[in-house]
């Protein structure tokens, strides 16, 4: 599995200066009694042991969760939230535990606390083209072998293949393909999705049968509570009395069904199992997320302009101003993702808002920088004249903007404007980081799910075209309405 | 009508002072039309802009109608609606059709309802012979035509002065005739007029007081035909020797 505690350190650090106050070994467990539910992080791109089944977020891991919600005698909540941003939910305390296919590392264990006791051990396996001269181990040295980035595969052959090409792809089934492609001679992976990918790609690729390392799956839970030792005891219980095993073997006795040729590919990734409802579903949030973040945006970007345009010597426009300055610095200088994250896991950590909200605003907020800076060229674009004609028959200074200098600058800068609605359409798709399944999103889910890339990747691509085309016809008809003016 | 005392006027940029006004005193009755001439950059401009107080002034004082149009309490968006006034480059509202730009001010200020705004648009077009042009964008008129509109504009609002700097300096020659034979009409009608202009022709016949300003001041402050016939001051004889 994924290591994303390294390129997080920072978050931590503020994170645990937030935290540091009076987490020490509370009484969780209580807490989480007296409140009636148990709240359980994932990320659901790893079947089997969390993916999406439709709408429902099902695996192994959840399976066991429940299990151990039942045992509590609570109701299960389910979160689903990118890898990376598993122990960020777990030390703000917006959720009370992860199962999500976690082993155990020295580096990780900083900021959450591992089980003792594990529910499943993974082996990392090696897989090779059918007729390969690789048999073992040691035949590895030397060879480009590709691993999935972050996680524990990649980590191992890092230490332990120095003289090794080591391509670090984004999951093992582009791994694979490019394998089959002959840029790779051997995939490094975790067994599960070795097997699945060996049916799928049956007669052109095999397993060894000697694996590399076990890992061990263990439950997480925020660091410091007493509800790790009584997860021990949970799992000792589930463990001894077999639902564990029974759990697993539901999910691993028969292999996912994979489609055949192109159509089959088509269909098993979009009509089997309902894909396409999760399609649909990232459509509607992306949609939902763009519009909330264009209105979001246009309203700071008035004030923005507003803000820098304005002349009087107030206080309060010093300070406007200032903000405005500081606020086009901080937004144009980072990010997106850190914004996204910081909005998220700071700012909104404790509300209620659901996350396509938030991810509203985080859009939102940062389109305002730059609605901002466009409609302020926009105004500087129009003559000063009209400003004058305007005052001198007796508008004032808001009648003014309103009538005369507003439709004018928005009439020039609408070309711009549009471009700035359309980058935003594509942007939202890094909303996938908090957990928000949009269009961009839902094609990973699918991904994860058929083993195959290309056709979501195909079909989100085209949906994202589509609509960027649609509105550029939109928008030209709309600009062409607002130069009606302009012809003579 | 209009009264201007010690009227003084600076532009302060980042290294330097400009005084553009320099003191300046004057008084307009209603139903005079008074027509400033002078050399460039000598504050005509300015000193009209600050009538209506697009610009504001430094030192002094300017009184419409009995209100101090200096006086912070006064609002001025009031007093602005009834100060017509008609700039060198017309600065028509290129977003809205002609109709538009005339009935635009009345109803927005609540002057007129849009049906009142829009007869008397209609009819001021016609006196301007331009009602044919009602319903089109500025984009399509001539220069001489945007200027007949951009009178009308001000005219719509039922002001009791009107402010012109330099109407017809944009215009092609051919042009400025049919703007200056509209002012005439409206000199005709009865209407108080300032005009800041370089047309002696309009400053001859149609002005009741002829003023030469210099350096930010008023130089000499005189009927036309003693300003034209016999011009006293020396300045105002090279002045006039040159562009006649
Ligand atoms: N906003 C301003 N800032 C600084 N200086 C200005 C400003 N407006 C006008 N001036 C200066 O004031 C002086 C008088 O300008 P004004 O426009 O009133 O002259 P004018 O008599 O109308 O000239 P013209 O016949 O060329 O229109 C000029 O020297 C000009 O440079
Ligand atoms: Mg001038």
């Amino acid at each position: 599995m994924k290591n994303p505690f390294k390129n997080l350190f920072l978050i931590f650090c503020l994170l645990w200066l937030f935290n540091m106050g009076g987490v020490l070994a509370r009484d969780i467990v209580s807490e989480i009694k007296e409140r009636g539910y148990i709240s359980l992080v994932t990320n659901a791109e790893f079947e089997p042991f969390e993916y999406k089944d439709g709408n429902e977020t099902v695996g192994i891991d959840i399976d066991i969760a429940r299990e151990i919600a039942k045992k509590m005698g609570l109701e299960l909540y389910i979160k689903d939230v990118s890898y990376d941003a598993i122990p960020l939910e777990l030390s703000s305390g917006t959720c009370d535990f992860a199962l999500a296919g976690m082993s155990y590392s020295e580096d990780k264990d900083k900021n959450v606390d591992f089980s003792n006791e594990s529910y499943f051990d993974a082996k990392q396996v090696i897989v090779v083209p059918k007729e390969s001269k690789i048999k073992r181990e040691e035949d590895l040295h030397g060879k480009r072998i590709g691993v999935s980035l972050g996680y524990t595969g990649d980590f191992y052959c890092t230490e332990h293949f120095k003289n090794s090409e080591i391509v670090r792809l984004p999951n093992s089934t582009i791994a694979v393909l490019e394998m089959l492609s002959g840029r790779l001679d051997v995939v490094v992976t975790d067994n599960i999705p070795a097997q699945n990918l060996a049916v799928k790609h049956s007669g052109l690729i095999k397993v060894l049968d000697e694996y590399l390392f076990e890992e061990n799956y263990r439950v997480v839970v925020p660091e410091g509570s007493n509800l790790r030792d009584y997860m021990d005891e949970i799992l000792c219980e589930l463990k001894e009395d077999g639902t564990v095993e029974k759990i697993v073997e539901r999910y691993t006795a028969n292999p996912p069904d994979f489609g055949q040729g192109f159509m089959g590919m088509i269909h098993n990734s979009l009509i089997n199992r309902g894909r396409y409802k999760t399609i649909i579903e990232g459509l509607c949030n992306t949609i939902r997320i763009t519009c909330g973040a264009l209105v979001i945006g246009i309203f700071i970007g008035s004030i923005i302009a507003f803000a820098k345009l304005n002349k009087s010597k107030t206080i309060f426009m010093k300070v406007l101003k200032w903000f405005a300055d500081f606020y086009l610095t901080v937004i144009r200088g980072t990010p997106m993702v850190v914004q996204l994250f910081v909005i998220y896991y700071f700012i909104f950590v404790s509300t209620d808002l659901s996350k396509t909200i938030v991810a509203m605003i985080a859009f939102g907020v940062n389109s305002g920088a730059y609605v901002g800076v466009v409609l302020q060229s926009g105004i500087l674009s129009v003559d000063s004249g009209q400003y004058e004609a305007a005052r001198s028959l007796g508008l004032n200074g808001r009648e003014t903007m309103l009538k005369i200098v507003f439709p004018q600058a928005l009439k020039n800068v609408i070309a711009n404007l549009c471009n700035e609605f359309i980058a935003l359409i594509k942007e939202t798709s890094v909303s996938g980081f908090i957990g928000v399944i949009d269009l961009s999103r839902a094609g990973d889910i699918i991904r994860t799910q058929t083993l195959d890339p290309f056709v979501p990747l195909l079909t989100v691509a085209i949906i994202y075209l589509l609509i960027v085309a649609l509105l550029s016809s939109a928008m030209d008809m709309i600009e062409r309405r607002l130069r009606k003016s302009d012809i003579r | 009508m209009i009264y201007v005392k010690d009227l003084y006027k600076q532009f302060k940029s980042d290294n330097e002072t400009v005084n553009v006004l320099n003191g300046i005193s004057f008084h307009v009755k209603k139903g005079e039309k008074i027509a400033i001439i002078g050399p460039s950059g000598s504050g005509k401009s300015t000193f009209l802009r600050c009538l209506n107080r697009l610009e504001e002034p430094t030192v002094g004082e300017v009184v419409f109608e009995g209100m101090a149009l200096t006086d912070r309490r006064q609002d001025i968006n009031k007093i602005r609606r009834q100060i017509g006034m008609v700039f060198q480059h017309f600065n028509l509202f290129p977003h809205l059709t002609v109709r538009e730009n005339i009935t635009l001010a009345p109803v927005l200020l609540k002057v007129k309802t849009q049906k009142q705004a829009n007869s008397i648009a209609e009819s001021l077009l016609d006196r301007v012979g331009l009602l044919d042009k009602a319903d089109v964008y500025p984009i399509r008129l001539s220069g001489g035509q945007k200027q007949r509109v951009a009178i009308v504009r001000a005219l719509a609002m039922d002001p009791k002065v009107m402010l012109f700097d330099e109407p017809t300096s944009a215009l092609d020659p051919e042009m400025t005739g049919e703007v200056l034979s509209v002012m005439k009409e409206l000199a005709k009608g009865g209407m108080t007029m300032i005009v800041v202009t370089h047309e002696m022709s309009f400053a001859r016949e149609a002005a009741t007081r002829v003023l030469f300003m210099d350096k930010g001041k008023i130089l000499a402050d005189e009927k036309p035909e003693d300003m034209f016939v016999s011009p006293k001051h020396p300045r105002i004889r090279e002045f006039l020797s040159k562009i006649l």
